[in-house]
């Protein structure tokens, strides 16, 4: 937590604290004299950026709850500000504070109107931070802080008396814990303190009950802050009756609740309130925004630093992060260039290894040139094998027919285009059948004979002439002249065997 | 809050420190983006020079490879005179070099001029143009095996690829008197007429 300017006003007197390490230290008095104002401009001048907050214990503090239409924006802001200037016309420190809000109707809502009715107080010192552009966080009243101290006290009137030495002794009201009314007076040190205590207890209690803040017959309960030295003697004092009833709260114990390490060796709560405002300062408070510029204005230049060390910040992150990346992908591209030089002399190495073909140079011809040109010709070789291969069958089955005589025997390669890879060769056998006794019959059958076993070799065979033409579609000429030659033409069609 | 010139002395301290950083922190972005993009563009350089190493190393080994399987084969077609060259001489000396062996009775041979060469069906011949010198060769053969004869010494033994495309066997005695062959050995019983052509391969990548 940074430090912060403490500064106490009462009617008496005007201290500063320095808020270091959660701690209050170096108190400083100044008087109320053009030398002790004087002295607290110099003292200003060693705190320039701190900042600084104002806390008043006046009796000239004004309460008055009001419920009004709950209003929103415009509206409210209008209805608020008419209401400062029927109360509180005079004097520029007023505020507003929402008690709570009805959920049922129009939710009206209520609102204690309060003021620091007499500026005069503490215009001069005022006057003196504005001029030295000190950052002034607020100006807050000890009833607007006192808050906390009651949440855990189990009490829906209550009625806290503290005292604060330059300031007097001071009653807050606290309706179901929140704050309605405050008063504070003098202590006047010709009289026991606690018996000024039962006097002005009893005061406020029948000024209570007058107002009808207290329900009918009920109790008030009293809580006083104090010493454990002190408390006996208040005790004594402070006697419960039907209307009130008394207790305690140490103020060293209150202290290490807050987590104060402030020393309290007497009943004076200022230090307490001081440890609250510095700690839990709340939302409502005197100063307009006028008084509060300059705090604003350090806000907003510690608002630029954070910015500008959190866009720092990250641009270095942003920054590191591509950095380091960018090294990542360094690294990767030197092991790729490693890679590239060993990949380019193994290659470099195969192809000075390339077999040369003999007798010539090993720059003929590329690998795929040579590749290219072996399965060409092999594959021409296949389109146009031998004689032999293309009449092999053909004689061996001719061999197993010694009747039928070859005249004409032609063959080529079939211009039709093959579905299958291997090509296809034509084959027109010309030829006659010998030693026919004319008997048709026994020609044919012998003809026949001679296809299928063609076929059975694999070969596709399609008459193109008999001896005679028995099909329906035939003309048939008999010559009586048995010695004419039975000729027949078959189409055989071969491919090469896998 | 409403700011004016009056308060500038106040936040200036905070506006400049605001400025500054706001234009390292550009720079710093900006410059280490470029360091960035550059070596991202370094990066994918290097990954394609070595995609193109790896894809040369591969080429390299499959040509090692068509290398070790080919290279036999295609010096045989080096030395038959196949690729790149149009050795005719060398088919009139094998030719007649045949003769003389008697293979078949006789035979005469007609070679026409270089021309393109499609084959049918068509194949792929890469860089290589096809060419083919078509030759007839008519014979007077014994019997049909001297042809065969024939053909197997023409593949052995002349430098070259001859492609046979068609042959036309026919019996003496079946041919008409006045055709051309007539005059020749009257012991022949087979006439036979066969087409094809000399291959050759161009190499358009060749010197």
């Amino acid at each position: 937590m940074s430090n912060k300017l403490l500064l106490f006003l009462s009617a008496e007197s005007f201290h500063s604290y320095l808020w270091v390490n959660k701690t209050l230290a170096s108190e400083q008095h100044f008087v109320d004299t053009a030398e002790g104002r004087e002295q607290f401009s110099q003292f200003l001048l060693t705190q320039p950026s701190t900042p600084t907050y104002l806390l008043t214990d006046f009796i000239e503090e004004d309460f008055r709850h009001e419920t009004v239409p709950h209003l929103r924006g415009s509206e409210r802001s209008g209805m608020l500000q008419r209401k400062f200037e029927q109360y509180y016309r005079n004097t520029p420190f007023r505020q507003a504070l929402l008690l709570q809000r009805s959920n049922e109707g129009r939710r009206d809502e209520d609102v204690l109107f309060s003021a620091l009715t007499n500026p005069t107080h503490f215009s001069p010192w005022l006057g003196i931070l504005l001029a030295n552009s000190i950052p002034l966080a607020g100006i807050y009243s000890v009833p607007n802080i006192s808050a906390p101290l009651v949440k855990d006290i189990n009490s829906d009137h209550l009625l806290l008396l503290s005292w604060e030495k330059h300031a007097g002794l001071r009653q807050t009201y606290f309706n179901h814990k929140r704050l309605h009314f405050s008063r504070l007076v003098s202590v006047n040190s010709s009289k026991p303190f606690g018996e000024v205590v039962a006097t002005e207890t009893a005061r406020t209690e029948h000024y209570l009950d007058s107002l009808s803040l207290l329900p009918q017959g009920q109790v008030l309960d009293v809580v006083m802050v104090c010493h454990a030295k002190q408390r006996k003697e208040i005790e004594n004092e402070l006697k419960n009756t039907d209307a009130m009833h008394f207790s305690y709260l140490d103020i060293q114990t209150l202290g290490k609740k807050l987590n104060t390490t402030f020393d309290y060796v007497e009943s004076d709560a200022t230090p307490l309130f001081l440890h609250l405002l510095a700690t839990k300062p709340p939302a409502s408070q005197y100063a307009s925004a006028e008084h509060k510029h300059f705090f604003n204005l350090l806000n907003f230049r510690r608002n630029l630093l954070g910015l500008s060390a959190a866009l720092m910040l990250g641009s270095l992150i942003w920054g590191i992060t591509n950095l380091w990346a960018g090294y990542s992908l360094n690294s990767n591209s030197e092991s790729m260039h490693v890679e590239i030089q060993q990949l380019t002399q193994q290659t470099q190495k195969i192809i000075q290894n390339f077999p040369g073909t003999p007798g010539f140079s090993k720059a003929l011809a590329t690998a795929s040139d040579m590749k290219t040109a072996v399965l060409l010709v092999r594959k021409l070789d296949q389109h146009s094998p031998s004689p032999q291969v293309i009449l092999a069958d053909l004689s061996m089955v001719l061999n197993v027919f010694p009747n039928i005589k070859v005249n004409k025997l032609a063959w080529h390669l079939n211009s039709i285009r093959s579905a299958t890879a291997s090509p296809e060769h034509v084959i027109l056998l010309n030829g006659e059948l010998q030693k026919w006794s004319g008997n048709y019959r026994d020609g044919l059958a012998y003809l026949e004979d001679f296809q299928q076993t063609l076929s059975k070799h694999g070969h596709v065979v399609t008459p193109i002439a008999l001896p005679l033409d028995v099909s329906a579609s035939g003309s048939i000429a008999i010559n009586e002249n048995i010695d004419k030659p039975a000729q027949f033409e078959l189409k055989i069609l071969w491919r090469p065997q896998p | 809050m409403k700011l004016s010139l009056k308060d500038w002395p106040h936040i200036k301290v905070g506006g400049l420190i605001f400025l500054l950083t706001l234009s390292l922190s550009s720079a710093i972005i900006l410059l280490s983006k470029n360091y960035l993009e550059n070596i991202h563009a370094s990066q994918n350089s290097s990954q394609q020079l070595l995609n193109e190493a790896r894809r040369k190393l591969a080429g390299a080994r499959e040509d090692r490879g068509n290398m070790n399987a080919y290279t036999a084969e295609y010096s045989a077609l080096l030395n038959h005179n196949i690729l790149n060259a149009n050795q005719r001489l060398d088919w009139i000396e094998g030719l007649d070099k045949l003769k003389q062996q008697n293979h078949v009775l006789d035979f005469k041979y007609t070679i026409s001029p270089q021309q393109n060469f499609v084959p049918n069906p068509p194949l792929d011949h890469g860089n290589f143009e096809l060419k083919q010198s078509a030759m007839m060769l008519q014979f007077e053969l014994l019997h049909e095996g001297q042809l065969i004869h024939f053909f197997d010494a023409l593949h052995t033994q002349v430098k070259g690829r001859y492609i046979l495309e068609q042959c036309v066997l026919e019996r003496k005695g079946t041919v008409a008197d006045n055709s051309p062959v007539s005059a020749f050995n009257t012991t022949a019983q087979i006439r036979a007429t066969c087409n094809g052509g000399w291959l050759a391969l161009h190499n358009r990548n060749a010197p």
